[in-house]
């Protein structure tokens, strides 16, 4: 299986923020997702893999190439989703195949009729008119219609409604099936992450807290629930973070370093984040 | 190359429609009211900058200069779809001005071409000084800085001629202008079009390494 995209010891430092050794790899077939609060630096590593931002230092390698060898024909081969809108509202959603069938030489405008068929975008429509939903769907149609190989996604499924996301989530998985595709996507919304993601990497304060499989997190790592001094009884190098509430405390373990004897619940990727979160804040 | 262009092509129908009615109104009121298209003419001028600033804003306000950083598109590539585009919009309004001036002109048809022809110039200069300063102080100021620019160079123009007026007087002045016209018109317009095309191929390097040095 090779790697579709690789960061290695990426730096990037600005005024008041710094991504700092920035190193994750995407495998072909998978889809990774970047998690972390606002701010932490999502959207910036982004940018830099789409050159939007020049790196102070470190590698980023797309489809095998490094970023600033890349040629246009691999570029063709990235389909792009960002969270600001990117066609001119007064445009129709045929115009703007037009002008992409221009611009991607691997263009398909059958593939592209039929993504905006099944999702209801009207060509007698001007894009204004479109809800948020939507103009994301057609950005979505616009990256699947030039058979991009690497797909990145900057909160594509934010303000979203529940449908929608489903929707969009279903296509990303089937985007994928034939193993030769990835897939990058940055978003709040964790459950989604959860349902569709192979990889979480999670960034905090612009360095990565952990990349890995979401299979593995979810074996690593788990919740124990006790009364108020639960914590204390449990060995300090298994503890990843504690929260107190009115009834008690709640860990999140790492599995491994647990003695036995403990009554461990699976964690999730939310619960991951939070409680390594308030360990670095604590 | 060809879907930016389109791209342009589309945005120019949409913002263009309300220059388009306003020239047609100019258009009739000039024909009407005078025997040149004078109103035309300067509106023209104008027109035709601040719809090559608006078409380099509306990328921005679309947020399209972003995205199409990321197409497999090159960043020359990008400012050469737009000069091409500048080109083409200045040629277009010229040649309808200098249809409507010989359909009405009374001094002639080389009095019209000459007339138009400056403009022409004189429009391809304010391009060539705009478009960068658009690139470089994002189209925010784009609106002041046409303003400015279209001032400055009018006014360095007048300021030329008034001091010329003064050094030689008036009527020496006519006959000077006169002589230049009569005896070297043909060097005058290669001098003319050699110093457009040097300005606007400087200016299309500048603006190449503003975008290709431009971050989000």
């Amino acid at each position: 299986m090779s790697n579709l995209l690789q960061l290695e010891s990426v730096n990037k430092e600005f005024e008041q923020f710094k991504l700092q050794n920035i190193t994750f790899t995407l495998p072909a077939g998978t889809i990774m997702g970047l998690i972390g609060e606002n701010g932490a630096g999502k959207t910036t590593i982004m940018k830099l893999i789409l050159g939007l931002q020049q790196k102070d230092s470190g590698q980023i390698k797309i489809l095998g190439y490094a970023l600033e060898e890349l040629p246009l024909s691999e570029k063709a081969k990235i389909g792009l989703v960002l969270d600001e809108f990117p066609y001119p509202e007064t445009f129709n959603c045929r115009e703007v195949g037009m002008i992409m069938s221009k611009i991607y030489q691997n263009w398909d405008n059958k593939v592209f009729e039929n993504f905006c068929t099944r999702f209801d975008l009207s060509d007698k429509k001007v894009l204004k008119t479109y809800s948020k939903g939507m103009k994301m769907k057609l950005q979505l149609a616009v990256a699947l219609s030039h058979q991009a190989k690497l797909l990145i996604l900057d909160e594509a499924t934010s303000g979203l409604d529940p449908v929608a996301r489903e929707e969009i989530l279903d296509l990303l998985l089937e985007f994928i099936q034939d193993e030769q595709c990835s897939v990058l996507m940055s978003s709040h919304i964790i459950s989604d992450l959860e349902k569709v993601c192979d990889y979480i990497t999670y960034i905090h304060q612009g360095k990565i807290v952990f990349s890995e499989e979401k299979d593995l997190l979810r074996e690593e790592y788990g919740i124990v629930r006790g009364n108020k001094n639960m914590t204390a009884e449990l060995p300090a190098e298994a503890v990843v973070g504690v929260r107190q509430h009115q009834f008690g405390e709640e860990a999140l373990v790492w599995r491994a370093k647990l003695p036995q004897g403990f009554s461990v619940e699976p964690a999730s990727i939310e619960d991951v984040m939070i409680y390594y979160n308030r360990r670095k804040e604590g | 190359m060809g879907g930016l262009l389109q791209k342009d092509f589309l945005l120019l129908r949409d913002i263009g429609k309300q220059f388009t009615f306003i020239f047609i109104f100019f258009a009739i009121c000039d024909y009407l009211s005078s025997d040149d298209f004078g109103f035309c003419r300067s509106f023209g001028t104008v027109a035709v900058l601040i719809t090559c600033v608006n078409l380099i804003s509306y990328d921005e306000y679309y947020h399209w200069d972003k995205y199409s950083f990321a197409l497999p598109v090159s960043r020359r590539q990008l400012v050469q779809v737009k000069y091409i585009m500048f080109l083409l919009l200045a040629t277009l309004v010229s040649a309808l001005i200098l249809v409507l001036e010989l359909f009405l002109q009374e001094n002639g048809w080389q009095a019209a071409v000459v007339t138009i022809g400056t403009l022409y110039a004189f429009n391809l200069v304010c391009i060539a000084l705009v478009i960068p300063l658009v690139y470089r102080f994002t189209a925010r100021k784009a609106l002041l800085v046409t303003v400015g620019a279209i001032g400055g160079v009018t006014a360095a123009i007048a300021a030329i001629f008034v001091s010329y007026l003064n050094l030689v007087g008036q009527e020496n002045a006519v006959g000077q202008l006169e002589n230049i016209f009569n005896n070297y018109l043909a060097l005058l317009v290669v001098g003319v079009i050699a110093l457009v095309s040097i300005l606007l191929f400087i200016s299309y390097q500048i603006s190449v390494r503003l975008v290709e040095k431009k971050t989000f």
